[in-house]
């Protein structure tokens, strides 16, 4: 399994356009991805899930990868992240 | 009849109006007999995607990725299994796919709204407009807006898929009555640059009796007149034909120098609380950013920002504005600025109390995770540093120590940075101004602060609306202190500046080019207004006796 955390930049937190971004890099990988926020945790392909998590601005959120492509959708996943949020 | 809104796009406009109601959909309660009614859902769905596609790269093509992005985000919605697990258990319970879909947006769009959140209730609509898109499909409901003659369209509220389906040559003007300015329609319209209001305060008589009428949409003050007096038509007429002229005639000074009819320069920067303003500073073609306030940084968390967060974000600032120069001003918390981690006492006098430098001093960690993070983001940009509140020499000793004890720890660390960022210090209280001669021979430049100078220099509360008459930040001891201020920075051969409210105003303008402030900072929307009015302006015929010993 492979886990990063990332701290959110954008002022508005993750509001629907990135994360649809997200959600779209998270669900090419056959890995189960999950975001944790607050101590909750979700499905990353599930874009309800993640817009439920109410994730603001500042706030600090981990990412858990594992499947057989993990390396590769843990390292994608976090750019997307970085590029966007 | 006449309405007040908020203003999402500057404009005036004067045409009919169409009424249009996203609101009516036609309802099927039976469910069909020959289909299955997941089927009918599932190709729908489908159709729904298709559209979705297409607006992306229509908005992709007329506009930006970052617009284009939403509609990649409702396409990912429409797919996701949390919704399609919904629809399904609604058309098991014998509902039809219209009512199935209706109802599980509905679903979605409620656990939003009880988050009592206002941001989540703006995501509680995105859900909505994915329903209704593939409600529409589904009862073949045209819900284009076809417009045939130059209109204002007049809706309760509007969802951006519609917006820019609509035929832009006869789109004139966008009322939305129950319209929320930061919605994504309000984004799209700013885009496109069209005159709209928003959330109106009184919108019972906004029924289809209007339909047709002829409106007056004053996007400047915020007004809607139905049926217009023949005398109002004129006036808006005129007006219209005055801003059109304006706002060509300011575009002509995009790239163009900022300086007096007689060469004198005056640089024009922008003053921004936020990363998302940098579009406008460039836009409005701003020198550089002469304020950045960041103690916004502070205010939108709910704990002490971290030196990683706070380096990113202030790296993000740089890398936007290029090659251009960033003033960072480092936290100014306190008086009317409150943030509750930092567990400050309440005062009665919170002006003249516990904030900014004088929070530094007493928290040295705190000011110490900021200089870090702003140094580490030194190297990807022009950064310059600016301290605010400072009324001794004491203070700026206790900054520049600091300073060198943050270089020494990086260097130890082996993190890069630039050594030499620009430092300088605010002159927002006539102490400072007092001994500017002094505190100049400090600092790598100066800012004057003219809101805060003038609430000290007249000890007259800025916030207190009860005292607008006594607070005149014209007052010639005002214009005093700044005049010696610029003149002891050019002394020690630095650069002043000034990034008040003051700066802005024409009337002053002439008295601050001919005393040589190097430069004004203040919002992107009066960058290019003062530009033009600098240009008009020749030192040489400016008595800056008259505006310092009026008589």
């Amino acid at each position: 399994m492979k886990t990063f955390t990332y701290t959110i930049r954008d002022k508005e937190g993750v509001h629907a356009r990135p994360a649809g971004i997200v959600v779209a890099e998270a669900r090419k990988y056959a890995s189960n991805i999950t975001i944790t926020s607050k101590g909750r945790t979700t499905d990353l392909k599930r874009i309800f899930g993640v817009m439920g998590l109410c994730i603001k601005f500042g706030e600090e959120i981990t990412i858990s990868v594992s499947g057989s492509d993990e390396e590769l959708a843990a390292e994608m996943v976090q750019k997307a992240f970085a590029m966007n949020l | 009849m006449q309405y007040k809104g908020d203003i999402v796009f500057e404009g005036y406009v004067t045409e009919s109006v169409l009424v249009y109601d996203e609101q009516k959909r036609p309802r099927r309660l039976s469910v069909s007999k020959d289909k299955n009614e997941y089927d009918r859902f599932l190709s729908a769905r489908i159709s729904a995607i298709k559209t979705f596609d297409q607006l992306y790269a229509t908005t992709l093509k007329t506009m930006s990725e970052k617009e284009a992005n939403l509609f990649q985000t409702y396409k990912i919605m429409a797919e996701d299994s949390d919704f399609e697990d919904l629809v399904r258990s609604n058309i098991n319970d014998k509902q039809t796919a219209e009512d199935a879909v209706t109802n599980a947006s509905k679903q979605l769009a409620d656990t939003f709204s009880a988050l009592n959140d206002e941001y989540m209730k703006q995501r509680a609509a995105d859900v909505i407009e994915v329903g209704n898109t593939i409600v529409d499909i589904l009862s073949g409901n045209n819900q284009l807006v076809n417009l045939t003659k130059p209109t204002i369209l007049l809706c309760n509220d509007l969802s951006a898929s519609i917006l820019m389906q609509i035929n832009r040559k006869y789109l004139k003007g966008l009322v939305l009555v129950k319209g929320n300015i930061n919605s994504h329609v309000s984004i799209f319209a700013r885009t496109i640059e069209l005159p709209t209001i928003a959330n109106l305060d009184n919108s019972f008589a906004l029924s289809n009796a209007v339909n047709g009428k002829r409106a007056i949409l004053d996007g400047i003050k915020g007004r809607l007149i139905i049926d217009p007096t023949e005398e109002e038509v004129k006036e808006y007429g005129k007006l219209a034909k005055q801003y059109d002229e304006e706002v060509t005639s300011l575009k002509k000074f995009v790239g163009k120098p900022s300086v007096t009819k007689d060469g004198v320069k005056l640089n024009l920067y922008a003053n921004i609380a936020s990363a998302l303003e940098i579009e406008n500073v460039l836009k409005n073609d701003g020198e550089g950013v002469g304020l950045f306030r960041s103690e916004f940084v502070y205010l939108a968390s709910k704990t002490f920002p971290t030196e990683e967060f706070q380096f990113n974000y202030y790296r993000e600032v740089l890398e936007e504005m290029k090659d251009k120069q960033v003033v960072i001003r480092t936290f100014d918390i306190g008086a009317d600025k409150k943030v509750e981690y930092f567990d400050l006492r309440s005062e009665i006098n919170p002006a003249l109390g516990f904030r900014s430098i004088r929070i530094c001093r007493k928290r040295p960690e705190v000011f110490r995770t900021q200089l870090r993070a702003l140094y580490r983001a030194s190297v990807f940009g022009k950064l310059s540093i600016m301290i605010p509140m400072i009324v001794s020499v004491e203070e700026v000793d206790f900054v520049f120590d600091l300073i060198k004890k943050v270089k020494a720890e990086l260097t130890k660390e082996g993190v890069p940075f630039k050594d030499k960022i620009p430092v300088g210090i605010m002159i927002e209280t006539p102490a400072a101004a007092l001994i500017s001669d002094v505190l100049a021979k400090k600092v790598d430049f100066f800012s004057i602060g003219t809101n805060d100078l003038s609430q000290y220099t007249l000890a007259c509360d800025r916030l207190n609306p009860d005292l607008n008459m006594t607070f005149d930040n014209k007052h010639p001891a005002i214009l005093r202190l700044i005049q010696m201020t610029v003149e002891n920075a050019h002394k020690a051969g630095i650069p002043c500046s000034m990034c008040g409210e003051l700066g802005r105003d024409p009337s002053i303008l002439p008295f601050l080019a001919a005393i040589h402030l190097d430069e004004i900072s203040c919002s992107s929307a009066y960058i290019l207004k003062t530009r033009k009015a600098l240009a008009q302006i020749d030192t040489k015929k400016v008595d800056v006796n008259s505006y310092t010993n009026p008589k």
